[in-house]
């Protein structure tokens, strides 16, 4: 291998005999030492940009001495010793009247104590990592409730209000993924990527990829399903289920780049859709206007924008007061 | 050619261009021979800790970040990458251990962390995730050397394919670190084209990169 052929190779020009040859020179460790010479070299001929390295090196030593100073918080900590013999007593009913006290609050914030919880406004997603690693987006106007402690230890239990988008990372010894979404369904999963919604008017569950168990109430009577990619199922306030097939289910889980993708939508499902994530009361006079429907994909990251392009596309004209719109069409 | 006897007359001169207010402050000695990088930074370590660190940036600093932002398209992602090895490299006191020259050890790392930096990105976009934290996980290695510089080589040429509107945006934003409102001032453009151009170009990127790495990607995806 000469210089040139290396240089030639990191321009890009080298042959695939070259390559091929390459792969095999450069597994010796002397070779390997050229290679990298060479590679310092051409990118000194070839600098992409210059970075500023006075500057670099001083971060570089920010960066050192910051690692070193959380060992100064420690130290100003108060330790608590006491020689005092005299008054045990008092100390001791002070003691005892704190753990209780403390004991009682613990009971009325149970729930804050043994669980997180993440909640967003109308109009927000916010991304959450777990501490297993998997990752959930939140939609607008949902809760996700989780363990405080032992989390990917015991188990992987969530609670969910609203909607979210779920990567879930798989664990080698199995360990499930719980969604429990409202009081009749929980989704069971082993790795995968899914939507969850769960509103007073059903649930919805639509899998991206990999594969995941439903467990809800039939006639009072618990059943399981095993749902593929593609598949949608929706779970009626009641407890009926139904299961459709989604070409794209990635759509699903659209909000999570603030993109909104209607195919058919009627106006009076998108009033639905507003009053959920924003909070905004839509109003359509006219029932014949309520039955027109929207079909495509727009990108807003608020109530306004994506009432704005609505609007746009439809041919309507709104009147927004306060919490509540009016939509109208264009005469 | 001996891996330590990289005397370089041409790398001296634009060393001292590209980084003339480093080489002003810490001026070298005369000697009769240049000596390489590599014995230059062996000297300073061999003197204290500090000083070896200090040329290891002087010496690489500039490379590593020029190489980078071949595969990462983004000036201070690539800076990121080099101090992370950097940091690394001194906190965990590599310096000690290694048994190749630093500058081995050190694109290694760069073109290994870089690597697996656009995985990361390749899946993001397949998992349509608009996660703005991106754990890089040093995850598989590549299977050659060689693959490496595929990567950068075809992304090069995806941009290179790219439209000139889009590839302006593109750069301007990614490779520049421009904002939006910026580009699509300087370009004369509304704020909804730019965003437009960029996403198309993101998209169209990625198309191009799927036909080839795309068995790299699906080992993700079978987790």
């Amino acid at each position: 291998m000469t210089e040139q052929q290396l240089v030639d190779f990191f321009d890009g020009k080298a042959t695939a005999f070259e390559k091929q040859h390459l792969e095999t020179w450069v597994t010796d460790p002397d070779n390997q030492e050229l290679f990298y010479e060479t590679l310092a070299r051409w990118e000194h001929r070839h600098p992409q940009f210059v970075p500023d390295t006075n500057q670099a090196l001083t971060r570089h030593y920010a960066r050192l001495n910051a690692r070193h100073q959380p060992g100064s918080a420690l130290a100003a900590r108060p330790t608590f010793t006491t020689h005092r013999t005299a008054g045990w007593m008092p100390l001791l009913r002070a003691a005892s009247v704190a753990v209780v006290l403390l004991v009682a609050t613990g009971w009325w914030f149970r729930e804050a104590l043994l669980n997180q919880t993440c909640q967003t406004a109308y109009g927000q997603t916010k991304p959450i990592r777990l501490s297993d690693g998997s990752r959930v987006v939140l939609n607008a106007n949902s809760r996700l409730t989780w363990p405080r402690w032992g989390f990917g230890r015991a188990s992987r239990t969530v609670q969910l209000t609203g909607e979210a988008r779920f990567s879930v990372v798989h664990k080698t010894d199995n360990q499930p993924f719980v969604v429990k979404a409202g009081p009749l369904l929980d989704v069971l999963v082993l790795g995968t990527e899914f939507t969850v919604y769960a509103r007073p008017r059903g649930a919805r569950v639509v899998l991206i990829r990999g594969r995941v168990q439903l467990r809800y109430h039939q006639n009072n009577r618990p059943t399981q399903r095993i749902l593929r990619p593609g598949q949608l199922v929706m779970l009626a306030p009641g407890g009926r289920l139904t299961q459709q097939t989604t070409p794209h289910p990635g759509q699903h889980a659209a909000w999570t780049q603030h993109r909104y993708v209607f195919d058919q939508t009627p106006l009076s499902e998108l009033a639905v859709l507003f009053a959920e994530q924003f909070g905004l009361q839509i109003e359509i006079p006219d029932p014949a206007v309520a039955h027109w429907t929207v079909s495509g994909s727009f990108t807003a990251y608020t109530a306004d924008e994506l009432l704005e392009t609505l609007a746009e596309t439809a041919n309507l004209r709104y009147k927004k007061t306060g919490t509540h719109v009016v939509l109208l069409p264009i005469p | 050619m001996q891996p330590l006897s990289f005397a370089n007359a041409d790398q001296s001169g634009q060393l001292s261009k590209a980084m003339s207010d480093v080489s002003e402050r810490t001026a070298p000695v005369m000697n009769p021979l240049p000596l390489g990088p590599e014995t230059l930074i062996g000297q300073a370590f061999a003197k204290n800790t500090n000083e070896g660190m200090a040329a290891l940036f002087r010496h690489y600093y500039p490379v590593l970040c020029s190489h980078a932002v071949r595969y990462v398209s983004s000036k201070a992602i690539a800076e990121d990458i080099v101090s992370d090895i950097l940091f690394e490299f001194h906190s965990q006191h590599r310096y000690q251990t290694i048994t190749t020259s630093f500058r081995a050890y050190l694109f290694m790392s760069v073109r290994n962390r870089a690597f697996d930096y656009v995985q990361a990105e390749m899946r993001r976009s397949l998992s349509l995730d608009d996660c703005t934290d991106l754990a890089i996980a040093p995850t598989e290695q590549p299977d050659a050397i060689t693959q490496v510089d595929e990567l950068y080589h075809d992304l090069q040429r995806a941009i290179n394919a790219l439209p000139l509107k889009r590839r302006q945006t593109y750069i301007m934003h990614r490779f520049e670190g421009k904002k939006y409102t910026e580009i699509a001032a300087e370009l004369g453009l509304s704020l909804r084209t730019v965003e437009a151009h960029s996403y198309q170009a993101m998209r169209q990127i990625r198309a191009a990169m799927h036909a080839k790495w795309i068995g790299l990607i699906i080992l993700f995806l079978s987790i």
